[in-house]
């Protein structure tokens, strides 16, 4: 097996940080409607909580540099520094020549039900659903992630064009070490449920809540089914404390 | 050659998102390469700005003339950049490892095959299905001189992400444009419980060889990972260098059957493209959707 690289980690600077969450400041909350998409923007030492609301129910994520768009979430690198798996001090990579965590996951409230299969809530490399896989499955075009995502990056000032790879949380899934194809099961969030990401530096967060809902249908069934879908809690936080910087 | 429904499966087995695929069609072109003239058979044997132009019903060989040696591989729409590689989605149809007939797929909107892997000498022939890790993994993107540098590897060593970097810039395309590319003859692990991705040697050989089809005009930028053929660690690597990697690229095989297949149900790209046919980058929600 060959030696990955080494990235240095300030453990206890983050576990101090998540140590004070109490403390935050919430300074920005907003429902996004069920099915929908939406965009905001994060100072560098705010965090961004979303909340399940009523359901589990999937979400993708696109980040990026604020002040340069060019630089955003980086699938790649992710893989190789942190697995596919992202929870609690994960931290989201960019994209070269910064090559730096955009930021960092400090609360995981997931408690994983045990399962035989090699999966587990949030991961890092499962894109977005297109019209595409819609019309391949159902024959119909309803809001995907892509236009969700689109949706949200237009409220950002940006475009279609600046999707780019995304991480998928509340999304319970694995790679078969056999097979080397994706397995899926339903999400083991609750109600309340939430994941919060410490921004290491101002960032544009773009999410959509997935049509697919909360995994439990499989794709070839979504045509017979009537996948419900739910609202998400968006919430922002000042910590007042400022990001470690890079390198 | 048009296609008959008839003949139409859904490939890969196995995958969630299996899509239509023509495989006497592709089984047909494997069938012509024997007799294929070869356009081009450059020799790489540096790092550095490596880009081909493969014209659509084109093959590409890459080839291994000296042992093993990861090739990384980025490609695009020569005339739209912006469909490029979308290795993230096509993992969820291909899985994680590309073999004999993967398709490798573009962005939306147009989302269609880019290329076809029409031969694969490392895993169908000599090695099949392995516990221990299999090849042609298609996660790249770590190629980079962040990581290279915090692995202790040499200065002054072009890494993959420098390379595709150069090759873009060499025909006034940005750096941006790069997403994760596919590792050729890279061995890749999975550890199922933690979904670590780890690098192993490679077991391709001498002679080993991929060959891809192009399904439209397209444009492959190909970088040789410093890495080699993944045996050894950055902090060991210096003073050793890349392997030589032949490139061939045949005449045209056959007419590419387009995308989508005749009757594939296919979303309205008018809510995407604009008036030149490109996505657009207008900054406005997808029209139309309630």
């Amino acid at each position: 097996m060959l030696t990955r690289a080494d990235y240095p980690f300030n453990a206890d600077f983050y576990r101090g940080l998540a140590a004070r969450r109490s403390s935050f400041t919430r300074v920005f909350e907003h429902t996004v409607p069920r099915g929908e998409g939406y965009g905001l923007r994060v100072e560098a030492g705010c965090t961004l909580r979303l909340v399940m609301k009523e359901r589990p129910n999937m979400l993708d994520l696109c980040v990026y540099n604020a002040d340069d768009p060019s630089e955003f979430y980086c699938s790649g690198a992710q893989l190789a520094i942190e697995g596919g798996r992202i929870t609690r001090f994960t931290r989201i990579w960019g994209t070269p020549p910064h090559s730096r965590p955009l930021c960092t996951v400090i609360a995981d409230t997931l408690c994983p039900r045990p399962t035989p299969r090699p999966t587990r809530d949030h991961a890092s490399h499962a894109a977005h659903c297109s019209p595409h896989a819609w019309q391949l499955y159902t024959r119909t075009h309803p809001r995907t992630c892509y236009d969700n995502l689109r949706q949200g990056l237009a409220m950002l000032g940006l475009s279609q064009r600046d999707i780019h790879d995304n991480v998928n949380l509340f999304y319970k899934l694995g790679v078969d070490p056999e097979t080397g194809h994706y397995v899926f099961d339903p999400s083991d969030a609750e109600d309340g449920d939430y994941i919060e990401l410490y921004a290491e530096l101002p960032l544009l967060f773009a999410v959509s809540i997935c049509p697919y809902g909360d995994g439990t249908v499989e794709p070839a069934e979504w045509a017979d089914s009537d996948i419900p879908v739910y609202p998400l809690g968006v919430e922002v936080y000042d910590t007042g404390v400022a990001p470690l910087g890079w390198p | 050659m048009g296609t008959d429904r008839d003949r139409i499966t859904l490939h890969p087995p196995g995958s969630a998102h299996a899509r239509e695929f023509d495989k006497p069609f592709y089984e047909g072109l494997r069938g012509r390469l024997a007799e294929a003239r070869i356009r081009a058979a450059p020799t790489l044997r540096e790092p550095g700005a490596h880009a081909h132009d493969v014209q659509a019903g084109e093959a590409m060989i890459i080839r291994l003339p000296e042992g093993a040696q990861i090739v990384n591989l980025f490609v695009f729409n020569s005339a739209d950049p912006d469909e490029r590689l979308w290795v993230q989605d096509m993992a969820l149809t291909e899985g994680v490892f590309l073999t004999r007939y993967s398709r490798l797929w573009g962005e939306m909107a147009r989302y269609r095959p880019l290329m076809t892997m029409i031969e694969d000498s490392v895993t169908p022939i000599r090695l099949g299905p392995s516990p221990g890790g299999r090849h042609h993994f298609i996660f790249g993107g770590s190629g980079t001189p962040a990581d290279w540098r915090y692995a202790g590897g040499p200065p002054d060593v072009l890494t993959t992400w420098e390379q595709f970097a150069a090759a873009l810039a060499e025909r006034g395309l940005p750096a941006s444009l790069l997403k994760d590319n596919v590792c050729l003859f890279q061995k890749v692990g999975i550890d199922g419980p933690t979904q670590r991705f780890e690098i192993l040697p490679s077991d391709a050989v001498t002679g080993d060889f991929v060959t891809l089809f192009a399904e439209i005009d397209v444009t492959v930028l190909l970088a040789l990972s410093p890495y080699v053929d993944g045996s050894r660690p950055a902090h060991r690597l210096t003073g050793v260098s890349v392997r030589p990697v032949e490139v061939s690229i045949t005449d045209r095989l056959a007419e590419p059957l387009g995308w989508p297949y005749p009757g594939y149900p296919y979303p309205d790209l008018s809510l995407y493209l604009d008036e030149n046919g490109v996505r657009s980058a207008e900054p406005v929600p997808t029209p139309g959707l309630d």
